[in-house]
C-alpha cells in the first residue's frame, strides 16, 4: 500500500523506469474523469517514446470508450430532467408528455397561434461537437422531412434551443403496435410475461442506478398518455380485434395487410434512399381509423460514432428487434425487412420472436439461433403467413425477400388467398444452408458421419439392453424401484442425447462440437453411472486401496464404439490443425476408454498422441488455462495408465507426474486460480502413487507380481500376509515368511517388505500427500462448501492415513478419521451419489487390522454394511461387489487371527462368490483381477494353516479345495495379460 | 485509488479494536469500487435476477464473519482482501444459480474439456454489451466490440485478466499485483505489454478488413 501513498510531484522524466505506467496512469485518470487529453499532448512532452505512447494510449482509449462508463448516468439523467420540465418549444405550447425514450422526451403541443396539434421529440444536445452534431441532426431532419406517404409521420420542423434540439412531427391519436399486441395478448390469455418485455422496449425509459425498470413509472407513463385523450381508442378501433379471445383468419388477415402497408411505406423510403434505421413495433403507431404509421423515420439514430449523445442511462429494455448482420455493422434495406418481419412474427404469435433474458443473452440468441417458426408457437397461424415471416426474418439477408415491395407482394397474395411466392426452405436447402455457415463439418469424413449414426443406433440399444437387464432384477426386488427409475432416468436421457444427435444430424445440424459433445454426454453418462469407478478423480487412492475400478460388460461393449469413433477421428484428423484440439480431446477419450476396459497399453499409446497434441496446443495457445489443465490431466491420466500397463514403465510415470506439477507451477495464476491449483494439489497425490511404485522398483527389481505384496498399509495388509508376493504365493512360490510368525495374530511386520524400504516409501507419498493436503486446506479455506475441494481432500488425507501407518499409527488414525468425517459430510451433501458411500467404505478399511482395536473393529463392520448395500442396491456394478469381497477378506484376516476359523471359512466364501461375480461382470481381465485372487488365495492358505494347527480339518480341506480354481484363474488372467 | 482507506495497519489495528464497526466503516468508503467489481464480473446470465447491491450486502456478511482472515494475512492490503471476498461471494453465487451446470462443468472439467477459451474475454464482451444501451449504439460499436473481444481472445489469460482488472475494475498497479500475487514492476510490465498486444492485434485486425 505504500506505493499507493500520494507522492510528491517530481517532474516525470522518460528515463523512469516507471514513465510508461505513469503516463498511462495518468491519461486514464483524466479520460475517466470525462476530460479528452489527446494522445499527442503526451508524446510531444515525451518524444523518445513517441510510439510507445501512440500503441499504449491508443489501447486504453479504446478500452475506456467502450467500457460503460459509472459516471455520466448522472449527467445524462440531469439534462433529460431539464427537458423534461420545457412548458414552451419555439412556437409550441407543450401539453403533456407522451412518452420517453433512451434519447429524448416526446411531448404534445399545440402550435400557438395555428392551433395544430403536434407531437415534438426533444433531445438534450450533447455539449461536445456540438455544431457538428447539430447539423447533422438537421441533415437528417430534412431528408426525412421530404417524406410524404400515407404510412410515414411527417416531419415538418426542427429546431433547437439552450441545451436540447427537437423536431415537430404530426400528431398521430393512437397506440403504438407495442401496445396494440400487448393489450392482445392480454385478452387472448398469451403468456403475458413474455410481452411484458415489449412493453418495456416500447418506453425507453431512462435507466435508473440499479438499472431496473420501476413500476411506477409504466403506470405513470400510461396514465399521461391515457389522459392524452387515448380514451375510446381501445373500445372503438382495436376493440373488435383487441377482445377477441381466439385469434382467427381475420386476426392474421389483418397483420398482414397493416404489414404490406408497412411495407410499402418502407418500399418508398428505401427508393428515397432512407432507412428507418429502428423498426420495431414500439415506433409503429396504429390511429384509431385503423390505419398504420411509422414514426421517428431516419432521425436520431445516433448513428455518429465519436458524439455520445448520452453516454449511458439510455435504456431500450432489449435489443430484440435487431437484424443479425447488424451485430458485424452491416445495415441494408434487407435488415428492415427483417426487422418488419419480425414485427409481423409479434402480430402473428401476439409474443416477440426473441424475449426473455438480459441484453446480452438476447443479443446471443440473435447472433446464433433462429426464432422458432410462427406455426409452432400457434399453429392457427396460416402456413403461408408463417412462411412469408419465416422467409423475412431469415438470418441471411440472401434468403430474405430482397425489398420491401416483394415481401409486400407477397404479404398482399396472402391477403387475397394467391399463391404466395416464398416456400418453406426443403431440407436439401437447409443442409446447403448450413454448410455454408459451418464449412468445418466437411472435415468429418461421410465414413466418420456414417459411423456416427451406426452408434447412435447401436448407442440406444446398449442401452434398452442394459435397463431391460437391470428390469428383471427390479421384479424380484421391489427396494430397487427407486434405483431402477434413477437408471431409466438415466438411460432416457443417454436415448435423448443419441435422439438428439440423430435428429441433429439428419437436420444437417451437427457440426463437430455437437458431435462430439453429444459423445461426450454419452461417455460422462456411462462414467457416472451408479459407480465410484470411472471417477477418475479418486487417483491414486485405489491403487493404494488395492481396489480396481471398472464397467460392466454392457457399457464395456458400447464404449468400445464410441472408442472407434474417436480413434478414427482422432486418426483422420491428426494433421488437420483446424481440428488438432478436438483430435486431442478424442485421442484423450480414447485413451480413458482404453483405461476403463482394461487395455493399458493401448491407452498409454493415445494418451501420447494426445498429449503431443496438447503440447503443440499449449505452446501457441499463450497459457491457455483450459489447455494447461487438460493437458496436466492427460498427463496424470498417463501415469496412472503407465502404473497399470507394465512395471517397466513406473519411472515414466513419475515422469509424467513431475512434469504435469512443473507445468502447474510455471503457470502464471496457478497459485491464484483454484482450478489450477486443483489441479496441482491432485497431481502432488499422483505423483506420490506413482513414486511408491517406482521406488519398490528400484529397491527390489521387482516384477509384476511382487508389487502388490509390497505395500505394507492399506488393506493391502491382507493381501501381505503371503509375503512380498502375495498373488506369487499361488503362482507355486512357497510365500516367504518370518519363521514362527505364522501363529494366529501376532506379529505381522515381518511378513512385510523390510520397514526401511517401507518406511521410506511411504515418507515420499506422505510428503507429497502433505503437500497436496496444504493446497487442498487452503481451497477449503477460501470455499468451505465446494465439494470438489473436499472430495479432493478425502484422498489426500487417505493417502496420507495409509503412509503415516506403518510409522506413526496415531497420525495416521487421526488422518483417518478426518476423511470419514470428511466423506460422510459428502455424502450428506450428495446422498444420492454411491461414490462417496464406496469411498467411506474404503477410507473405514484404513487400517492393517494386525491389531483392531474396537474402533477398528467398528469400522470394518461399517464397512462391511456399506459395501454389502452397494452390491444390493447396485448388482451391476462389479467395483461394488469387488469392495465386498475385499471388506470381507479382511474380516476373514480378523476372524482367523482370533481363532473363529469357521466365521473366517464362511466370509472367505462370500469373498470367493463376490469375486466371482465380478469376474462374470467384468468383460476382459482387469490389473485388479490378479490382486483380488491373489489375495483371496493367500487369506485361504493362512487359513487352511491355522485350522491344521487347530486340527480343524473339515474348514482345512474346504479352504484348500477353493485354491486350485483360483490359482488357474489367476495364471489364465496372467496369460492373458501378456 | 485506495486514497479514501487509510494505511493497513490503521485499519488492522480499528479492526481488531472495533471489529465490525470498523469494517462497516471501511467497508462503505470502497462500497463504490466493490460496485464495479461486482457489476463486471457478476455473470451476464444471471441479468436481473441478482441485483449489485445483493452482492455487496451479502458480501459484507461474509467479511463481517472472516475479519480475522484478513487480519492473519500480513501484507494483505484491505482493499484487494475484500476484492477476494467479493470474488468469493460471486462465485458462491455463481454456484447457487448455475447448480446444475456447474456440476457438469466439474464433470467436464474432470476429464479436461478445452473449448470455452477465453473466460475473461466472455465476459469482458457480455459487460459491454449488457450495459449497451440503444440498439442503433450497438450496431455502431459491434464492430468494434467484435474486434476487442476476437483481440481478446487471442491474448493469454493473463493478460487479459491484467487489462480487466486494470480497465475494468479500475485497480491501481499494486492492487493488481497484490490480487495477482506478482511484484508491482512485473504486473505493470504485463499491463504495458498487454496494451501492446491488443494494439497490434487490432491494427492487424484493421488491415485485414
Amino acid at each position: 500500500m505504500a506505493n499507493d501513498r500520494p507522492k510528491k510531484k517530481k517532474k516525470l522524466s522518460a528515463d523512469d523506469p516507471e514513465a510508461l505506467e505513469k503516463i498511462v496512469d495518468h491519461f486514464t485518470s483524466r479520460l475517466r474523469a470525462g476530460k479528452h487529453p489527446s494522445i499527442a499532448e503526451y508524446q510531444e512532452k515525451f518524444p523518445s517514446l513517441k510510439d510507445e505512447i501512440e500503441d499504449l494510449l491508443a489501447s486504453v482509449a479504446m478500452i475506456e470508450k467502450l467500457k460503460p462508463s459509472s459516471t455520466s448516468p448522472e449527467m445524462d439523467r440531469r439534462s433529460l430532467e431539464e427537458v423534461s420540465g420545457l412548458k414552451r418549444i419555439g412556437n409550441y405550447e407543450v401539453v403533456g408528455e407522451i412518452g420517453r425514450g433512451g434519447m429524448g422526451i416526446v411531448f404534445e403541443a399545440i402550435h400557438e397561434s395555428l392551433g395544430r396539434r403536434v407531437a415534438i421529440k426533444v433531445m438534450p444536445t450533447p455539449l461536445v461537437n456540438r455544431s457538428k452534431y447539430i447539423e447533422r441532426f438537421q441533415r437528417e431532419a430534412k431528408a426525412a422531412a421530404k417524406l410524404h406517404h400515407t404510412n410515414i409521420v411527417s416531419v415538418f420542423g426542427v429546431g433547437e434551443g439552450d441545451g436540447f434540439h427537437y423536431y415537430v412531427m404530426d400528431f398521430v391519436d393512437g397506440q403504438t403496435l407495442g401496445e396494440v399486441i400487448q393489450g392482445m395478448s392480454n385478452s387472448s390469455g398469451v403468456n403475458s410475461a413474455s410481452t411484458q418485455r415489449v412493453e418495456g422496449t416500447r418506453l425507453e425509459m431512462p435507466v435508473k442506478n440499479d438499472s431496473s425498470f420501476s413500476i411506477d413509472e409504466f403506470s405513470l407513463e400510461s396514465t399521461v398518455r391515457d389522459s392524452a385523450s387515448m380514451e375510446g381508442a381501445r373500445s372503438k378501433n382495436q376493440g373488435d380485434l383487441m377482445s377477441r379471445d381466439k385469434l382467427d383468419s381475420r386476426h392474421f388477415r389483418w397483420a398482414a395487410r397493416l404489414g404490406a402497408n408497412l411495407a410499402d411505406a418502407l418500399s418508398y423510403a428505401h427508393s428515397s434512399r432512407i432507412l428507418h434505421r429502428d423498426i420495431k413495433p414500439s415506433n409503429l403507431i396504429l390511429d384509431r381509423k385503423g390505419v398504420v404509421w411509422i414514426t421517428d423515420f431516419g432521425l436520431a439514430k445516433d448513428s455518429s460514432n465519436e458524439v455520445n449523445l448520452t453516454k449511458t442511462g439510455d435504456v431500450i429494455g432489449t435489443p430484440q428487434y435487431l437484424a443479425p448482420e447488424s451485430l458485424e455493422g452491416k445495415y441494408d434495406r434487407r435488415s428492415e425487412v427483417y426487422c418488419l418481419g419480425l414485427t409481423l412474427y409479434e402480430l402473428a404469435t401476439l409474443q416477440p420472436a426473441y424475449a426473455g433474458g438480459t441484453t446480452a443473452e438476447i443479443i446471443r440468441a440473435i447472433a446464433s439461433t433462429s426464432p422458432v417458426s410462427p406455426r409452432k408457437v400457434n399453429s392457427k397461424v396460416p402456413i403461408d403467413l408463417s412462411t412469408i415471416i419465416e422467409k423475412s426474418i431469415s438470418r441471411e439477408p440472401e434468403a430474405r425477400y430482397a425489398t420491401a415491395n416483394q415481401l409486400r407482394s407477397d404479404l398482399l397474395a396472402f391477403v387475397d388467398g394467391r399463391p404466395i411466392s416464398a416456400r418453406p426452405p426443403s431440407a436439401i436447402e437447409n443442409i446447403i444452408k448450413w454448410s455454408r455457415r459451418n464449412p468445418l463439418p466437411a472435415a468429418l469424413s461421410a465414413v466418420s458421419a456414417l459411423l456416427l449414426i451406426l452408434v447412435t443406433v447401436s448407442a440406444s440399444i446398449g442401452y434398452l439392453y442394459t435397463v431391460d437387464a437391470l428390469g428383471k432384477e427390479a421384479q424380484r426386488s421391489e427396494e430397487l424401484v427407486e434405483e431402477q427409475e434413477e437408471t431409466e432416468k438415466q438411460r432416457k436421457a443417454a436415448v435423448a442425447a443419441a435422439e438428439k444427435m440423430e435428429v441433429q444430424y439428419k437436420r444437417a445440424e451437427a457440426n463437430i462440437e455437437i458431435t462430439l459433445e453429444a459423445f461426450d454426454e454419452m461417455f460422462m453418462q456411462i462414467v457416472s453411472r451408479g459407480s465410484s469407478s470411472t471417477d477418475l478423480d479418486i487417483e491414486g487412492f485405489e491403487e493404494l486401496m488395492g481396489i480396481e475400478t471398472s464397467v460392466t460388460r454392457e457399457d464395456a461393449a458400447f464404449l468400445e464404439k464410441l472408442l472407434a469413433f474417436y480413434d478414427r477421428f482422432a486418426t483422420e484428423n491428426e494433421d488437420n490443425e483446424a481440428l488438432r484440439l478436438e483430435s486431442a480431446k478424442a485421442f484423450r477419450r480414447a485413451a480413458n476408454i482404453y483405461q476403463l476396459v482394461g487395455q493399458y497399453d493401448l491407452s498409454v499409446e493415445a494418451y501420447k498422441k494426445a498429449i503431443f497434441l496438447y503440447e503443440l496446443i499449449w505452446e501457441q495457445s499463450d497459457d491457455s488455462k483450459e489447455i494447461l489443465i487438460s493437458l496436466v490431466q492427460s498427463k496424470s491420466e498417463l501415469a496412472r495408465g503407465l502404473r497399470r500397463a507394465n512395471a517397466n514403465n513406473w519411472p515414466e510415470a513419475v515422469r509424467q507426474n513431475d512434469e504435469a506439477i512443473q507445468l502447474l507451477e510455471d503457470a502464471p495464476l496457478a497459485k491464484l486460480d483454484s482450478d489450477l491449483k486443483l489441479e496441482l494439489a491432485k497431481t502432488y497425490n499422483s505423483l506420490g502413487s506413482s513414486k511408491v511404485l517406482s521406488s519398490v522398483l528400484e529397491t527390489s527389481g521387482a516384477d509384476l507380481r511382487s508389487r502388490f505384496g509390497l505395500y505394507g498399509f492399506g488393506h493391502r495388509g491382507a493381501v501381505g500376509r503371503g509375503g512380498p508376493g502375495g498373488p506369487g504365493g499361488i503362482g507355486g512360490r512357497p510365500p516367504r515368511r518370518a519363521p514362527g510368525e505364522s501363529k494366529g495374530g501376532e506379529p505381522r511386520g515381518g511378513r512385510r517388505p523390510p520397514s526401511g524400504l517401507r518406511k521410506s516409501v511411504g515418507r515420499i507419498v506422505n510428503q507429497y500427500s502433505r503437500e497436496s493436503l496444504k493446497l487442498l486446506d487452503e481451497l477449503v479455506e477460501m470455499e468451505p462448501s465446494n465439494s470438489e475441494f473436499r472430495s479432493a481432500r478425502v484422498n489426500a488425507y487417505c493417502s496420507l492415513a495409509a503412509t503415516y501407518m506403518p510409522v506413526n499409527p496415531e497420525q495416521a488414525r487421526k488422518m483417518r478419521a478426518l476423511a470419514i468425517k470428511e466423506l460422510e459430510w459428502l455424502n450428506e451433501q450428495d446422498s444420492g451419489n454411491p461414490s462417496y458411500r464406496f469411498r467411506l467404505a474404503m477410507a473405514c478399511m484404513l487400517s492393517d487390522f494386525s491389531n483392531p482395536t474396537q474402533d477398528e473393529l467398528n469400522l470394518l463392520n461399517k464397512s462391511l454394511e456399506l459395501s454389502k448395500e452397494l452390491t444390493e442396491k447396485f448388482p451391476q456394478v462389479p467395483d461394488y461387489h469387488s469392495l465386498y469381497g475385499s471388506v470381507r477378506n479382511r474380516e476373514a484376516g480378523v476372524l482367523i487371527a482370533k481363532g473363529a476359523l469357521a466365521d473366517a471359512l464362511a466370509s472367505l466364501q462370500l469373498v470367493d462368490q463376490s469375486f466371482n461375480q465380478v469376474n462374470e461382470l467384468q468383460p476382459r481381465d482387469r490389473f485388479g483381477k490378479s490382486v483380488m485372487y491373489g489375495a483371496l488365495a493367500s487369506q485361504l492358505r493362512m487359513l487352511a494353516e491355522a485350522a491344521d494347527k487347530q486340527g480343524e480339518k473339515n474348514v482345512a480341506r474346504e479352504a484348500r479345495s477353493l485354491i486350485p480354481r483360483l490359482r488357474q484363474n489367476y495364471q489364465e488372467h496372467e496369460r492373458e495379460r501378456r | 485509488m485506495t486514497e479514501e482507506l487509510p494505511q493497513r495497519d490503521e485499519i488492522v489495528e480499528a479492526l481488531r479494536a472495533e471489529r465490525e464497526e470498523a469494517l462497516a466503516k471501511y467497508f462503505f468508503a470502497v462500497q463504490g469500487r466493490l460496485k464495479r467489481i461486482v457489476n463486471f464480473r457478476l455473470d451476464y446470465r444471471l441479468g436481473g435476477r441478482v441485483s449489485e447491491s445483493d452482492v455487496i450486502q451479502e458480501t459484507y456478511v461474509r467479511a463481517a464473519k472472516r475479519i480475522d482472515s484478513f487480519l492473519d494475512k500480513e501484507d494483505m492490503p484491505f482493499f484487494v482482501w475484500l476484492r477476494l471476498e467479493v470474488n468469493q461471494k460471486l462465485h458462491e453465487i455463481h454456484r447457487h444459480h448455475f447448480g446444475a451446470e456447474k456440476r457438469d462443468v466439474r464433470k467436464e472439467m474432470k476429464l479436461g474439456k478445452a473449448n470455452d477459451s477465453g473466460k475473461t474475454s466472455m465476459q469482458l464482451a457480455a459487460h459491454i454489451v449488457a450495459k449497451l444501451t440503444s440498439p442503433s449504439r450497438l450496431i455502431e460499436r459491434a464492430e468494434q466490440i467484435a474486434i476487442l473481444e476476437k483481440t481478446l481472445g487471442e491474448m493469454n489469460e493473463l493478460d487479459r485478466e491484467v487489462i480487466a482488472l486494470r480497465n475494468f475494475e479500475e485497480l491501481s498497479n499494486i492492487e493488481t499485483a497484490k490480487t495477482l500475487g506478482i511484484e508491482p514492476a512485473a504486473a505493470s510490465k504485463r499491463y504495458l505489454r498487454a496494451l501492446k498486444r491488443l494494439r497490434e492485434i487490432m491494427e492487424s485486425a484493421k488491415k485485414f478488413s
